[in-house]
């Protein structure tokens, strides 16, 4: 099982290696959405020799909806990436797969449409098309996931298994609009803010709420965390986990990195490793997601 | 006469009524939900059956029957899919619409006289991923609705894919198919057919624990309808293939009334070149008559702002109220036999709403029930009346009182 780390500052690169990263995901300014670590194409050698130079994999975020005018760019910024020794580019538009299989490296992509894949034929599907790798939805039980992994190729299976998961992506600017709306848009910034979050009117819960250049971005309040699960995962051959300090401290990110290695190396349980973490960071409401519960099909 | 091509008017249907409605109003086609592998579970959907006769309905009249296959499955979900496919094929459909990209080829391999449909549920938003699809054997894409006119109008300089755009009502406020608000909150999944529509409620904005929102309009993501009257004619002129009515779920009167609207505005185009001024004008304020959100022009402007949400409102109003469907009329006699649909009296300012024709005014004076005796109400739905007119009315006309000239300003 490999651990994957979406970098949290471009500071923490070597002690996320140490930690135990066997890839670390930095996200492609200006083609990748959502991550911490947002770096140039510049940026992008170097990030490719530190990890290699370590052993682990580079991976790159560029999981944007392309519209006509970006799709240039970014075929160019993949190739770019694919020649600098880039391991993995996560996608969720066709235009890309497209791009990579006419150019011969469609095996450098991993498709991550974060809701889409839900079932082992629409893995199947991708991978046919020549992917190294597809992330699964999060909204789907370990049950389905286990199921998903006997019935694909294990090996290709990528999972979100730790942080604040993202639930919904809108084109639109919904900080700003609404800021406009009650007058306040001259005295509240809003957009790339990481402290807003919501509150439905009869929940408790605060969902962080992120507005860019590429619209709204709205996570869960709780943490997923697969402290427990790792193992049943391990042993189903899932290719990856991936742990995404978003929201997070790099200390945070870092501990959790440190505690899914121990369990993978046998040297701690998860359930200790979960009280470990838990006790460092109490105020962390730490969930198991969707792992044990199954949405309905209607009302 | 202008040589624009008329693109297919979609329109959705939740129950054989409806669809045969759609139809009968001017709908090309018509996109229906089974009652497997579609999303929309709350619509009435569609038994295979009527799924079959629909399809007969629609052909009869020169239209055609799409299905939804759009739920995104999981693993247990996909038992019976091949049999539902087939039978599809077998019942004339035309298409399906297809969110799941195995579903799609799979499709493609066992039931190979049904057109797939890539759902918009794959938010395509450029050509290349569209000519992808095209690639794959794929007969359309429904386009992402986050695409601006003059992205639209680059996309298709570089495709000959049929595309299919909305251009009106209810619109997700995610990219579509990417929102678990619903899941997350409600446990009820979006992609299944079960979405709350969480994006609608109120919330509280904090920035860190400084709370950054109005006390009396919270912070919502609850989107005016898209209403695209104004670009039709682009739209044509660009050669888009079809033109979706959102609302599966809508009633009877709400279809027909935008069938026939959209209907009348896509033949004037066809025949001038445009929609004028007043006809645009025309248009607008027959869409008022029914129910609906205030409406707005999605992204086709541009990049929506503050004045394309709703905080704080969710109806627009409404200029007329249904109240009555045509079953009969006796030109002997000039008595239309109606079904009751909502209370209304003797002396009321009344529309007369029919297929391909424009809409009549006239008063309602006298009215009977069956046995003839004279009415001064009519308050039960449902109940069978008769009512004196001159005008002669065609079966499945549909009958409105008129509230009010303007529909209020709401925001």
């Amino acid at each position: 099982m490999h651990l994957y780390a979406a970098l949290m500052t471009w500071e923490d690169l070597d002690q996320t290696l140490e930690a135990g990263a066997d890839g670390v995901i930095f996200t492609m300014v200006p083609y990748g959405l959502r991550g911490m670590c947002r770096i140039a194409p510049k940026q992008a050698r170097e990030a490719i020799e530190r990890c290699h130079r370590q052993g682990a994999k580079a991976l790159f975020m560029m999981n944007a909806f392309l519209y006509e005018e970006d799709v240039d760019g970014a075929c160019q910024q993949l190739l770019e990436l694919v020649r600098a020794g880039a391991d993995g580019i996560y996608f969720a538009d066709e235009a890309l797969l497209a791009y990579a299989q006419a150019m011969g490296f469609a095996d450098r992509l991993i498709y991550q449409s974060d809701t889409l894949v839900t079932n082992h034929l629409d893995v199947d599907f991708y991978v046919n098309e020549g992917c190294q790798g597809v992330v699964l939805a999060k909204e789907i039980t370990l049950q389905e996931i286990l199921a998903i992994a006997q019935a694909s190729t294990a090996a290709k299976l990528e999972i979100i298994a730790h942080g604040h998961v993202l639930m919904m992506h809108s084109r639109r600017p919904l900080l700003s609009s609404y800021m406009e709306f009650i007058g306040k848009q001259d005295k509240v910034k809003v957009q790339e803010r990481m402290d807003l979050s919501l509150v439905e009117d009869t929940r408790s819960e605060h969902f962080p709420i992120v507005e860019d250049k590429c619209g709204t971005h709205i996570y869960s309040g709780y943490v997923l965390n697969s402290f427990v699960q790792m193992q049943e995962l391990m042993d189903a051959g899932i290719k990856a986990m991936r742990i995404d300090g978003c929201f997070h401290s790099s200390e945070q990110m870092l501990l959790a990195l440190r505690l899914y290695d121990a369990i993978r190396k046998g040297t701690c349980d998860g359930a200790q490793a979960k009280q470990q973490f838990h006790e460092r960071y109490k105020d962390l409401p730490l969930s198991d997601g969707f792992y044990y519960r199954s949405t309905g099909l209607s009302k | 006469m202008s040589t624009l091509r008329k693109p297919e008017l979609l329109a959705p249907a939740g129950d054989l009524k409806r669809l045969k409605i759609a139809v009968l109003y001017g709908a090309d086609a018509v996109y229906i939900g089974g009652k497997q592998f579609s999303l929309r579970s709350r619509a009435n959907n569609f038994s295979m059956a009527d799924i079959a006769e629909g399809t007969a309905f629609a052909k009869a009249h020169g239209a055609r029957v799409h299905v939804t296959v759009n739920m995104l499955p999981h693993e247990g979900d996909l038992d019976g899919l091949k049999e539902y496919l087939c039978a599809l094929q077998e019942a004339g459909v035309h298409a399906i619409i297809v969110a799941s990209a195995a579903i799609a080829m799979y499709a493609k391999q066992i039931a190979p006289h049904l057109e797939v449909h890539i759902s918009t549920q794959h938010s395509i938003t450029n050509a290349a991923a569209i000519n992808y699809w095209q690639a794959k054997g794929m007969d359309r894409v429904v386009l992402a609705r986050e695409v601006s006119m003059a992205q639209l109008r680059e996309t298709m300089r570089h495709t000959t894919m049929p595309l299919e755009v909305f251009i009106h009502g209810g619109m997700c406020i995610s990219y579509s198919g990417r929102c678990m608000l619903s899941n997350h909150m409600t446990m009820r999944d979006a992609n299944r057919g079960g979405c709350a529509q969480s994006c609608r409620w109120k919330y509280r904005l904090y920035g860190g624990d400084q709370p950054l929102h109005d006390e009396t309009h919270h912070f919502s993501m609850s989107s005016k309808d898209l209403m695209a009257l104004p670009y039709l004619a682009e739209l044509m002129e660009l050669g888009v293939a079809s033109m979706k009515i959102e609302g599966r779920m809508k009633s009877t009167y709400y279809i027909a009334t935008l069938v026939h609207t959209y209907r009348r505005a896509i033949d004037e185009i066809a025949e001038t070149g445009r929609l004028s001024d007043a006809s645009l004008q025309a248009c607008e304020q027959e869409l008022h008559k029914c129910e609906s959100r205030p409406t707005a022009n999605g992204f086709y402007a541009g990049m929506p702002r503050a004045k394309d949400q709703l905080y704080g409102v969710n109806g627009a109003g409404v200029t007329n109220e249904f109240i009555a469907y045509v079953l009969d009329y006796d030109e002997q006699n000039q008595l239309a036999t109606v079904e009751v649909r909502n209370k209304f009296t003797t002396h009321t300012l009344a529309e007369l709403l029919s297929p391909y024709e424009d809409t009549i005014r006239f008063m309602i004076e006298e009215l009977y029930d069956e046995d003839g005796l004279p009415l001064t109400v009519a308050n039960q739905p449902k109940r069978i009346v008769k009512l004196r007119t001159a005008i002669k009315m065609k079966p499945h006309a549909m009958i409105r009182k008129v509230l009010q000239e303007e529909r209020p300003l709401v925001y």
